[in-house]
Formats: C-alpha cells, structure tokens, sequence
C-alpha cells in the first residue's frame, strides 16, 4: 500500500494564480454550467468542472490513489482551426486520493505541475473517446511526459492514473472539432473571455 | 538463405563428432527460428520418455530469426531441451551479445547430443567448430571461466558457460552469457553439466541477408524513434525491470513470506528508487536496444560491500526479497551476484528458500533434519549462505537443489500447498490472486510456472493492454472473465512468434502485430501478414504442448498450487482474492480447440496448423 497520507503539499503558482483570478473564473465556470448546452465542449472550463466532479465521485480513485503527492497537468497542444491558439493546460489538484479542483491555467501555471502529460488535441479525443488506452499512448509515444525524473509516482499509481482517466471518459463531452461553424465561433470567442485570467 | 544463415551445427559429444546441416526452407516458414524452430528440431529427436540428464535429452542453442539485425532489441536466442525440473518441453531466452554472435559465427543454433567422458568446450571461430579439453575449467564458477576464456581465445570470443550449479546439476541451473545474462529457466545448465559441457565460445563476422534492406531498415528506424519517445524507455532505463514492484505491491499482488499475502511492509527498502538510490547502478543494453533495462550495480555498505555485478532484476528482488521477506537490498543483490556466478536461476532459487523457510516456520524441517540448520524469514546472512549450499549440494543445500515439488513430494506433511510451482517451475513474483487471468497463464504455460509465457501482467500488473494482439483488455482483475481467457491464448501464441523473432518481450509493450509480421517478411522475402504471425504462433505453441501431451501431461497438470486456489490474501486491495481457475480452464480450451478432458489438442486443429505429423505422435495410444 502507499505509504502514510503527508500533509497537502500546495502548488504555490496555482494558489497565486488562484488567488488573483479563481473568483472570478469560478463565476464564469457558474454561468456557462448554466448556460452552454450540454454535454459540455472537451477541454472547457465547464467540462474540466464535470470532470472534477466524476474524480470526487470515483470511490475507486480514492482507493487507489491512497498515497499520491503532486499535480497532473493535461497539456494539449495548440490547434487553432478548433480555437486552440495557444496550449491548454488542464490542471488536476489532486493529493492522496482527494480531488481539490480541475481547472485550465495559464501556461506558467501549467509548467509547475508535477506530472505533466503531453498530447496533441486528437490523441486526447481519442483517450477521451476510449479509442486509445493512455498507457497505450504513453509506450508509444503518442502521450509524452514531461519531468521524467518524477516517473516513480506515475509508474507506482498506474492503477489509479487509469482511474483518473476513466473519470475523464465518463465526462459527458462534445468535441471542438465536430462543431457547427457558428458552434466553433462561439467556442473560439469563449477564449477570448479567458485571456483576462492569463489563459 | 534469408534472415538466418541457414545452418546449424550437430555436436556428439559422445563421439566428439560435429557435423553441419542446413536448416530446410520450409521449417523457417513454419517457425521461424530461435524456440519455434528448436522445438521443432526437439520434437522430431527427443522421444517420449527420455531422462533429461540422459545422452538422449538433445540441448538445443538456436538465434532468433532478427537477432543480430538492426530491429530493435533483436539480441536474443533460446534453448530448448527436455527440462530437468519439469520432465516437459522446456525453453530460455536470453540477451546481451552471445546470440548475435553465435549467428555471425556462421550458425543459427547448435544441436548438442550424447555426454562427453570428459569435460570439453566448443569453440565456433568463423564457421569453424572444434571440440576442446575443458579439465582445468571445471570446478570454476561463471565469471573466472569466461575470463580464462577470453583470455585463452581472445576478446572477439564471446562465452556461454555454465558454473559449478550446473555440474552439480543443480535442477534449476542456468546457462549464463556475457558473464551476468542468464537463460536461466528450466534447468539447462544442469543438461549442460549432464553432457560434461562447460563452455560455448562464439566469434565471426558472417552477415545476415535481409531481402528487404531498404524496407527492414526504414521500420527498424521507425521503431527506435517510437520507443525513444515511450514511458518504457524512460521508466526502465531509470529504475530498470525492478521498477514494477511497487506497480504489483500497491495492487497487493507482491508475493511476501512465501506468498502468504500480497502486500510486503518494506517496499521502499527494496523498490526501483532504493537500488537506484543505494546501488548507483549505470544502465546497461542488450545488443540493438533502445531501452536499456540492465545494471552494472556495486555494493556499498555492509557486509558484502565492493562486490560488483549486473542487476538485481526484479524477479531476484521478488523472489529473495518479498517472497524470503529480506529487507536488505545488499544481502538480495549479493544473493543475485552469486546466482550469477554460481550459474543459478534467481527465481526457483530464491522460491525454494523461501519454501524453506515456510517449511521451518511450519516445523515441517526442524533444525535437527540438517545439522542444526534452521532459516526464518527474513535472515539475509543464512540466506545468502544457501545460495552457496544449494550450488555446491552442501548439507541442506543438497535438498534445496531439487526444486520445490521434488522437496514438497519428500517431505510431504501438507507442504505441497505451499510450495509455490506449477509443473515444478518455481512462480515468478506476481501473486495471480490479485490478477486472476494471470493464474491462468501460470497454469497453462508450456515451460510450467512461467510469467513471461503469455506475459500477461503487461496488461494486468503493469496495466498496458498490448497492440500485439486484437483485444488485451482486462475489465476487472479480480474477476475470472470467461471471455478473457482468449486474450491468454493470444499471448502465449504471439510471444511464441517473439522468442522466435529473438527479441525482447519488453518492447511487446510498445508494438504492434504489424510490426512483426513486416520484418519477417522483409528480412525473409517471404509474403507474410499478421494472420500468418498468429498462426505461426499457434503452431509452435501447440507443437510445444504435443511434446508434453507425449510426456504424459494431462488437464490435470493445468493447475496452480493449493495457496493460490483456497487460501485468500488476507490483506491489501485484493483482499479475499483466491484463484477460481475452473471458470477460465473450459473456455481456455475452447479458444484453443483442445479436448476439454484430455487437454490434448484435436486433430482438426493440428491439422489446420500444419502438424499433420503430431496427431499421430500424441493419439497413438488410442
């Protein structure tokens, strides 16, 4: 078993970066729960929302990830044909099995985490989708992870890293390339709002 | 010819005759070389029956049909022989440079027959083969006598040798190469011993022709620059194979104190981040490969302190680790070194210890059997000192070198339940309650308590479902899946192809089916798709089972020992797990088209693999 639960160690640019803007993004967070048609658009805020909330439910995470120190980051590549200008950095606060928010970042935010998993936009549709298992696309290279050096927790919790995934697939979602054109304005002009949180 | 060269030698030890043999066209395409062609050549000249100490047990060297190519990680051969531990068809592989070099000595394999009257060695230089005096190599262990070797012949001269374990045959002896690579499963360095054979030393510059070069060159180089990019690379080339204990620990399936539970107190004493902590190890490749798995390891403190060697592997910390419940890494790396040295397989030697000491802890030996001999689990220092029993047959040692079932059969009193093999192969570290599609693996492996015959943890233990095969998907480890007993079947037939291939089984968790079968065609010339890869699988996996359906191996043999079966793990995440293997046997079978009381494979389903001449051979009783 992992060992002893150790005290919650804070990422310190995401509690900065949240102390400047978590308010007010979780407001926007509230009004697009509200008021964007469901199932929610993969990798918005809202989505990252109900994605944390199928982590929180998972008693199956909580068992497994008994023990696990440190933030993962989603980093999705740029892709601006789907409103993708710049990488997304989708960060997971999570510690000893308990999920404490998922949330996009700025990139400076983004690179303080400790896990960081590196893929272009289809390869994570397709692990979203259940096409590819991430293990698969971490052997070979589809999924990449940066800071290698901190390897030992990802390889010690592969079992509750999966889990962590299958939240993500459980995540009701609609997809930014399978959009209507005025669908994708929409979404692209939801980026736009973002800016003001260094997104 | 194609991809291998095309020849093997034939040695009589008893005449001190060799002779050369081209290899047929046809058995490349059937079985493509390394195990699949050895067990043909075994099959067709070991009759049923034949003690595998005897001069009639034939020892077969053989290179993979990529080994010495650009492929990734194409370093490996096999050998086969009628195993000493099991009575059954038995089978090694192993890496480093010793393959390679054999094939580029102008030979695919060595076909061994008879025993010496005296010691000997063969020397294969440039095509040319010679048998030679080995007197003064005997009595010596690994490291000495491939040095003397080397010296004697030359540096270009690579060695496989057995040590003193293997002399004394020692039942689960390895043959060791490069110094520190060991084909270490099924006893061969025991049938080695038995032939008065010490030594094989390879050297030449023969070329291996691929028809295809530009399109065999094209996906070697697509492949490396795939596994370059691949978590495997990086998770073993930090940690090396020991960085999967604490993957197996978490999920309660790290067989401790002899497999009485599945969670060890003491992993980060002993996991991949301690022996990168403690060891300093440097990382160290097999020939062609992109990840690097080996260390060259020195011990700092303690006791043994300066000893030099390459590992631990994770097995040797399974087995002298959590399964003899020692929390000292140098104790469990020395134990490893001498293993090495001594020409020992670190897996049924560090399960027959821990066997042991379950047995005193039990009071089924007590310490006025042997001297005043007595173990208890955890006691490095009398751990180390029987690796030196068992591979001299000192004392107590002298039992221990039988293995496990021969032990649990002389000392009965209920020990069988616990001694932990399948067939008589000692089980590796992975406790199948926890995954229980692994159990099925263990119990129909071919070789007996094998982990890397369907190598199935990939897609349990280390949760990575394979691209080798159509689906690997395991739903829930701690259900027995009927449906998943094919993903068993499809293993075992693909790995088949994979020991054949003379690569490693590692990179299996990056690649696909189509990866294999274009090489074999672009090395070979040969039209081959992945329909012929599976097939092939199949055919040399049930010409293996034949051999031992020849050998008296019946359904009940299918089996898995009495802990696994009836006593749950008492703690952990599979906690109440026990295996219920009759839920995954008949559908095993049936995926497989074996006769679900017999367990022999039907004549329809020999003949549609081209085994025509089998269905005799294993129904002629009838």
């Amino acid at each position: 078993m992992g060992k002893e639960a150790e005290p919650y160690e804070k990422n310190e640019a995401y509690e900065d970066w949240k102390k400047a803007f978590g308010k007010k993004y979780d407001e926007l967070v509230e009004q697009r729960l509200d008021g964007e048609p469901t199932p929610y658009i993969l990798f918005s805020p809202e989505w990252a929302k109900k994605f944390e909330e199928e982590i929180q439910r998972s008693a199956k995470y909580q068992k497994l990830a008994k023990g696990w120190k440190g933030s993962v980051v989603l980093q999705i590549l740029a892709k601006p044909e789907i409103g993708f200008e710049n990488d997304l950095y989708l960060f997971i606060d999570i510690f000893n099995g308990d999920c404490y928010s998922v949330r996009l970042v700025p990139k400076e935010v983004g690179e303080t985490g400790d896990y960081i998993i590196e893929g272009e936009y289809d390869r994570w549709k397709k692990i979203i989708t259940g096409e590819l298992d991430v293990m698969v696309g971490l052997m070979t290279g589809k999924l990449k992870l940066a800071k290698r050096e901190k390897l030992s927790m990802i390889v010690k919790y592969a079992f509750a890293a999966k889990e962590l995934v299958v939240s993500a697939v459980r995540t009701k979602s609609s997809y930014p390339d399978e959009l209507t054109p005025e669908e994708l304005e929409k979404f692209k002009a939801m980026f736009k709002d973002l800016k003001e949180f260094g997104i | 010819m194609y991809g291998l060269i095309g020849k093997i030698l034939r040695v009589n030890l008893t005449e001190g005759k060799i002779t050369e043999e081209e290899i047929p066209e046809e058995l490349v395409r059937k079985y493509l070389g390394g195990r699949g062609l050895a067990s043909r050549y075994l099959f067709n000249e070991v009759k049923p029956g034949v003690d595998p100490l005897a001069p009639e047990n034939k020892l077969i060297f053989m290179s993979g049909l990529l080994t010495g190519t650009q492929y990734p990680s194409a370093s490996r051969y096999s050998v086969v022989a009628k195993s000493p531990l099991t009575g059954l068809w038995g089978q090694a592989s192993s890496g480093g440079y010793w393959g390679v070099d054999l094939k580029k000595s102008g030979f695919d394999g060595i076909i061994f027959e008879g025993i010496s009257q005296t010691p000997v060695y063969l020397v294969i230089d440039n095509g040319k083969a010679e048998l030679r005096d080995a007197q003064e190599l005997w009595g010596k262990n690994v490291f000495e006598t491939t040095e003397i070797l080397k010296e004697k012949l030359g540096k270009k001269f690579n060695i496989a040798c057995i040590g003193q374990a293997g002399e004394r045959l020692v039942k689960y002896a390895s043959i060791m190469n490069d110094k520190h690579r060991a084909a270490g499963r099924c006893g061969f360095g025991a049938v080695m011993g038995s032939k008065n054979l010490k030594a094989i030393g390879v050297s030449g510059t023969e070329e291996i022709k691929i028809a295809d070069e530009e399109g065999f060159k094209n996906l070697s180089e697509k492949l490396f620059n795939l596994l370059d990019e691949s978590i495997l690379r990086f998770g073993m080339g930090e940690f090396g194979t020991n960085m999967v204990l604490d993957m197996v620990n978490i999920v309660g399936g790290f067989p401790t104190r002899n497999w009485q539970t599945g969670v060890c107190p003491f992993v980060d004493e002993i996991n991949g981040t301690a022996l990168k902590d403690k060891l300093s190890p440097s990382p160290k490749g097999c020939f062609a490969c992109p990840v690097k798995c080996g260390r060259m390891s020195e011990i700092r403190q303690g006791p043994y302190a300066g000893q030099k060697g390459e590992g631990p592997e994770y097995e040797s910390v399974g087995t002298f680790g959590g399964m003899c419940y020692v929390d000292n890494l140098e104790a469990i790396t020395y134990a490893h070194f001498l293993c090495n040295d001594y020409g020992l397989d670190t897996i049924s030697c560090g399960s027959t210890i821990a066997f042991t000491m379950e047995c005193f802890e039990k009071g089924i030996l007590t310490k006025e059997d042997y001297d005043g001999f007595e173990i208890n689990f955890g006691d490095a220092e009398k751990m180390v000192n029987l690796v030196h029993k068992i591979a001299k047959r000192e004392g107590i040692g002298d039992l221990l070198a039988e293995g496990t079932k021969r032990m649990a059969e002389k000392l009965g009193q209920g020990s069988e339940r616990f001694a932990m093999q399948v067939k008589g192969l000692e089980l590796p570290a992975y406790d199948s309650r926890a995954a229980k599609i692994t159990g099925l693996a263990f119990a129909t492996a071919n070789r007996g308590g094998c982990h890397i015959d369907a190598y199935v943890q990939g897609a349990t233990f280390i949760q990575v479902p394979y691209t080798l095969i159509e689906d690997s998907q395991i739903e829930d480890v701690h259900k027995e899946n009927p449906k998943e007993a094919k993903v068993v079947k499809d293993l075992q037939d693909v790995f088949a192809d994979v020991d054949s291939l003379g690569i490693c089984k590692f990179m299996c968790l990056a690649l696909r089916a189509e990866d294999l079968s274009e090489s074999i065609a672009q090395i070979t010339g040969l039209q081959f798709s992945v329909e012929d890869l599976r097939k092939t699988g199949e055919r040399i996996y049930n010409l293996e089972r034949a051999f031992n359906i020849r050998e008296g191996l019946t359904r009940a043999h299918d089996t898995l020992p009495k802990r696994l079966l009836e006593e749950p793990l008492p703690e952990g995440i599979a906690e109440g797990q026990v295996n219920n293997l009759k839920i995954l046997l008949d559908p095993y079978y049936e995926f497989r088209s074996w006769d679900k009381i017999t367990g022999k494979p039907t004549p329809e389903k020999l003949k549609e693999l081209g085994l025509e001449d089998v269905i005799e051979q294993i129904y002629a009783s009838e």
